[in-house]
């Protein structure tokens, strides 16, 4: 961020992306609940419920996808103190933070404009595997692995997910997210495979 | 699937300069609308008190100017006083006190400037000598003009004492009264 900040400051404060790892930014699958009234408090129930779906400590931000009412809501869970301290880091730098989104995140929208159709995805950063998998908009589970398996094991995880969800092998995608990746047209960087175990 | 569009971005919270301009902004605009709403509310007074002021002024009757009479307020008094003096009564009290009847006694002297006329009370012991006194009074008031003539106004006799209160009435034959 230091060295972006020293590049090209003019006029206006330099404006930033931060990508947030998978072990940082957890997914989970809030099922539906009924009577719940409002944006309020669906996320006062993914704040009760983060903790014990992804394994982060207590004091957590919570965003959500839609309410649960009838269908099954992402969450995504990262922790608050993370958050100020980037906050603050931006503002001691005096840039602008212009998004602070989980890195899969970003990944999982470039390959669904490749193929609208995937219904299995995993992405391996350099901490954590996410795997979301999702058939016709309904997320039907949301998993964050940290550490990182080695590749036979993630693969193996993969290929049970695939079958437990009855997901077919061309509707699921693997990518790599690596900043050391020279390919800035897929920002952020990241790699498709075929599968995991191969390298 | 359908894209994760999460963001966890702060809400940057406004700078401490425009945190102030805002403050500031907001307390220069309170201050413009009080003094807008003061000064239209003193303007909104002044109409209501012009308008008033025009119909009271339609409505109001100006008094005439004083009359030169009403604007000398000692003439009633001077004019009483000429009357008093040209009331007669040096000669009432000169034929009053040239008359002397044992049983008539002259018991007061009132003079009327308005009227220009000299009241005499009497008490009269023996009745029958009011109507001689009375004679005696006017015996000669003819020779001058300005001779008194006496008259009798009213008399009143006590049975039991036969006493009688008589009023004589002074008056000129013509009024030399000063007006």
């Amino acid at each position: 961020m230091k060295r972006l900040c020293t590049k090209g400051r003019g006029w206006a404060q330099p404006r930033v992306r931060v990508w947030l790892s998978g072990a940082l930014a957890r997914p989970f699958v809030l099922t539906p609940v009924a009577g719940l009234k409002g944006k309020v408090e669906a996320r006062a129930m993914a704040l009760a419920m983060a903790e014990e779906a992804t394994g982060l400590e207590p004091g957590c931000d919570v965003c959500l996808d839609s309410v649960p009412k009838s269908a099954p809501a992402l969450s995504v869970v990262t922790p608050s103190e993370l958050r100020l301290e980037i906050a603050g880091i931006a503002k001691a730098l005096r840039v602008n933070i212009e998004s602070l989104r989980p890195w899969w995140a970003g990944a999982l929208g470039e390959a669904l404009a490749s193929d609208a159709r995937l219904e299995l995805f995993a992405a391996q950063d350099t901490e954590a595997v996410t795997v979301l998998v999702a058939k016709e908009n309904v997320w039907l589970s949301a998993n964050t692995y940290t550490p990182n398996p080695n590749g036979v094991q993630l693969e193996a995880l993969v290929t049970r997910r695939l079958f437990a969800d009855g997901v077919e092998t061309k509707a699921a995608c693997r990518v790599r997210l690596d900043a050391t990746l020279g390919n800035p047209s897929f920002w952020p960087k990241c790699r498709p495979l075929t599968s995991f175990s191969d390298e | 699937m359908k894209p994760v569009l999460a963001d966890f971005k702060p809400v940057a919270a406004p700078s401490r300069v425009l945190g102030w301009l805002a403050v500031s902004s907001v307390l220069v605009a309170c201050a413009s609308g009080l003094a807008a709403w003061r000064q239209q509310r003193e303007v909104q007074t002044l109409r209501a008190g012009l308008v008033q002021s025009q119909a009271q002024l339609a409505r109001q009757v100006l008094p005439l100017p004083p009359s030169p009479i009403q604007s000398k307020p000692y003439e009633r008094s001077l004019r009483e006083m000429l009357n008093e003096r040209a009331l007669p009564w040096p000669d009432a009290l000169a034929s009053l006190e040239a008359l002397a009847l044992p049983s008539v006694t002259p018991r007061a002297i009132e003079t009327s400037a308005a009227d220009g006329t000299v009241r005499v009370e009497l008490t009269v012991t023996e009745p029958a000598k009011l109507m001689k006194y009375l004679d005696a009074l006017n015996m000669g008031a003819d020779k001058n003009a300005n001779d008194l003539v006496w008259g009798l106004q009213q008399t009143q006799t006590d049975g039991a004492t036969n006493t009688s209160v008589a009023i004589l009435v002074g008056k000129r034959t013509t009024r030399a009264v000063a007006k």
